[in-house]
């Protein structure tokens, strides 16, 4: 029940990341082509960017994993 | 501006490494390689994250959420060389993300760091004077105009030294392992910060990252002016080795200690503000 919960999250996670870059990738690429004002893909990046860094970490870490990953070494 | 981000955390981390290695040296240690923060935080990432029982949950990943968004904001604010005025907000806002990290985690080592970040409100005080300052001799808050200001007139390193060692003491008062970092000191395990970690803890060392490069840049940009990018690097990097020799020197303060010096730096600027008012 666990495993099946966290992979629900996991796919949620997935989907806000993907979500934050698809729309941050966006907004540049408007700003480039003059369609959208500098201010405003600065407002979305700034607004989506923690979203996308949080949402990354949670998709990337071991939760699904009985342990976590084992200390390689420097 | 997606780029700048990246870059920023990525410098921002390899910029904590070179301070942890500095700090090292200077101690007669070996010390972490230079990449080491950039280790530590794709570690973190990786690592089991929940959020525990005693946190306000909400509050425990607003405060993450805050603390990048508010050094994104000031990065941005650096970019486009705008008013020196938001970087004070930021400032200010990253209080409220110190205090909030320490007291959303429920722990008692949290609370006294959220606490200690209260009572060490005083550090902000020598920013404020600093802009007065930099008003009184430029007539404009907007960095652009400021660094424009500078290439007509000289650096305001000479005209205004007095306003630069107070915005250094703010840096000072930011950086890990200094005489002001009283909220993460080791009695308190480590702070404020003792009771993110995982995931959370990785995303609050990006926030991190970016306020070393954003405080780093603004300075040498308020104080020497407009420069190429391999000088500005160059000159961010001396004033980061400066802080590592003065962390290393210097013991951790006291709270009421570090109060002190701060309101102390605060009334010599406020008398040399009045100076420079009655005399320009």
């Amino acid at each position: 029940m666990t495993a099946i919960r966290d992979h629900t999250k996991k796919s949620e996670y997935k989907t806000i990341t993907f979500f934050c870059a698809s729309t941050i990738l966006l907004s540049e690429c408007a700003t480039w082509l003059w369609t959208l004002p500098k201010i405003f893909c600065a407002l979305i990046t700034i607004t989506l960017f923690p979203c996308f860094v949080l949402s990354l970490f949670l998709w990337l870490n071991a939760s699904e994993k009985e342990r976590d990953i084992p200390f390689m070494g420097y | 501006m997606i780029t700048a981000l990246i870059t920023s955390s990525l410098l921002g981390l390899l910029f904590h490494g070179i301070h942890r290695k500095v700090i090292a040296r200077i101690q007669m240690r070996p010390g972490p390689p230079i990449w080491q923060e950039l280790l530590h935080t794709a570690k973190f990432a990786f690592k089991q994250s929940w959020i525990p029982a005693s946190a306000s949950e909400v509050h425990y990943v607003a405060v993450v959420l805050l603390c990048i968004a508010i050094w994104s904001g000031a990065l941005y604010v650096v970019m486009v060389g705008g008013s020196v005025l938001f970087l004070f907000v930021f400032y200010l806002l990253h209080k409220v993300v110190e205090h909030g990290i320490g007291l959303s985690s429920g722990s008692s080592y949290g609370k006294f760091g959220g606490i200690r970040s209260v009572i060490s409100a005083a550090s902000e005080l020598p920013l404020f004077t600093t802009i007065v300052v930099i008003y009184l001799f430029t007539g404009t808050l907007k960095l652009s105009e400021i660094i424009t200001w500078q290439s007509e007139h000289g650096m305001l390193l000479i005209y205004a030294f007095p306003a630069a060692i107070a915005m250094y003491l703010i840096l000072l008062s930011k950086m890990h392992y200094g005489p002001f970092s009283i909220i993460e000191s080791k009695e308190l395990v480590s702070g404020n910060i003792t009771e993110h970690f995982g995931s959370w803890r990785a995303g609050l060392e990006i926030g991190f990252a970016i306020k070393t490069v954003v405080l780093l840049s603004s300075f040498v940009l308020l104080f020497t002016g407009g420069h190429s990018w391999p000088v500005l690097l160059l000159l961010m990097f001396l004033v980061l080795v400066s802080l590592s020799f003065v962390c290393a020197f210097t013991p951790m303060l006291g709270p009421y200690d570090a109060v002190t010096l701060q309101s102390l730096m605060t009334g010599i600027l406020v008398i040399y503000i009045i100076g420079v008012w009655v005399f320009i």
